[in-house]
């Protein structure tokens, strides 16, 4: 005990010690709960235990009817971006416009909290923003945008189309 | 043996690690992901993040990626640079603090993600807002500690919900990770690569459960710093690993490793107000 790291910043300055301590309690308690609370960070990140699907669905961006956008064009940071906001904004199509978050707050808590999730507002801005976003990062000028939800199984190691039908287009 | 860091190996270590962050700023800056190159993001991702909450109910996110947002990535970058060139700083350090959590949460939540990749470049200035050489010395351990509980806590999850007995489990996690790259890209190098590893399931799920154990032998880390310079090479598999199996890049957050490294100008020594460990 004597030899230990806390005891050794309790033994150099309480204040340091309090700050080290209640940082590492919250840690701690943050993965316990498993609620990440900033900067009490969780990492249990493909922990999940993995089901098979039966179909996996990607989305597909076509701009200006013509060019099929590739995010693997682009640096994992600018992939992030292309993917991750529209990946979440068909997430809250998918589930009637409702932020998904509000939901899960719902059922934990039965009451319903609608700030500070996307409404109506931020939904119905997202398209110009994704446009603005395309704009930059791919130098084109965005008169058409079309997304599609492309369904795939795995052929072997190849992903092979099954169907492929119409989410949005602006 | 703990390393204590004298002065003159503090400001080099600063000189470092604010050159990684500066590295990773301009990363951002040619991958379009600073701030103002977001182009206003309006989509939001607070989950049930309490800080985020905060920092919405405060509208900085929101400012930060605005107008103005240029004017932000300036002073973020600036400060960055004034930390490399004035070591000793501690104002510019907090004022750097201040400006990259705003910048950490504007990334995560406009993101639609809270990624995990800049959270070593968040912590790993805090060591240096202290003045006292000893307090800063205890909290660059103290981010050991951290890294440490990282790994630790990853096998932990793993361990407790069972994923390592699930089947197919690294296959699983590859596949959904990939699908899009291999669906536009099938025929390059990479793509052979990975239909090579899709084609071995067995190696796969081997190396899920390789990483695993890897990111278990983190505990001992607690107990010892006499595997240092092997979780040191351990930390950069595991990033290796997670890139190949689930396109996640973590190398940001490899920076915390250098509170593993053999940094040292001088022979190790007791310095007065130092208590090792």
């Amino acid at each position: 005990m004597k030899h230990s790291f806390l005891y050794n910043v309790w033994r150099h300055s309480r204040p340091l010690f309090v700050v080290m301590a209640l940082f590492a309690l919250g840690t701690v308690a943050a993965n316990l709960a498993g609620v990440e609370t900033t900067p009490f960070f969780v990492w249990g990140m493909y922990s999940e235990k993995e089901k098979k699907p039966e179909h996996y669905h990607i989305l597909q961006t076509t701009i200006n009817d013509t060019a099929v956008l590739d995010i693997y064009d682009y640096p994992a940071a600018t992939r992030f971006y292309l993917g991750s906001p529209l990946a979440y904004y068909k997430r809250i199509q998918d589930n009637g416009g409702v932020d998904p978050t509000v939901n899960f707050l719902e059922n934990k808590l039965h009451t319903r909290i609608e700030w500070p999730f996307n409404t109506g507002v931020q939904q119905r801005e997202f398209v110009n923003w994704y446009r603005r976003y395309l704009a930059r990062v791919t130098g084109m000028e965005i008169k058409k945008l079309r997304v599609d939800v492309v369904r795939l199984r795995f052929d072997e190691q190849q992903p092979a189309r099954d169907s492929m039908y119409l989410f949005e287009q602006w | 043996m703990v390393k204590f860091y004298a002065a003159e190996e503090r400001k080099i270590l600063a000189r470092v690690v604010f050159t990684g962050i500066l590295l990773s700023l301009l990363y951002a800056f040619f991958t379009d992901t600073l701030l103002h190159q977001l182009e206003q993001p309006v989509l939001r991702y607070p989950y049930v993040d309490i800080t985020y909450w905060l920092m919405h109910g405060l509208g900085i996110p929101e400012f930060a990626t605005g107008t103005m947002a240029w004017v932000f990535d300036v002073l973020l970058i600036g400060a960055c640079i004034g930390c490399w060139l004035y070591p000793g700083s501690r104002i510019l350090v907090w004022i750097f603090l201040v400006l990259y959590f705003v910048y950490f949460i504007g990334c995560n939540t406009f993101g639609a993600h809270h990624a995990g990749n800049k959270i070593g470049m968040l912590l790993i200035a805090v060591p240096f807002v202290v003045r006292n050489l000893a307090s800063f010395n205890y909290l660059w351990q103290g981010l050991r500690y951290l890294l440490l509980f990282a790994f630790s806590s990853a096998f932990l999850w793993k361990l407790f919900r069972l994923s390592w007995l699930q089947p197919d489990q690294g296959i699983l996690i590859m596949k959904k990770n990939w699908v899009l790259y291999l669906y536009n890209n099938t025929d390059t190098v990479w793509a052979n690569v990975l239909h090579w590893l899709l084609a071995h399931p067995a190696l796969v799920n081997g190396l899920f459960i390789t990483g695993f154990l890897m990111e278990g032998f983190f505990i001992v880390g607690f107990f010892t710093r006499n595997f240092d310079k092997v979780l040191l090479v351990l930390s950069v598999l595991l990033v290796m690993g997670f890139w190949v199996t689930a396109d996640a890049n973590f190398v940001e957050l490899l920076i915390l490793c250098l509170t593993l490294s053999p940094f040292r100008l001088q022979p190790p020594v007791h310095r007065p107000g130092i208590h090792p460990s």
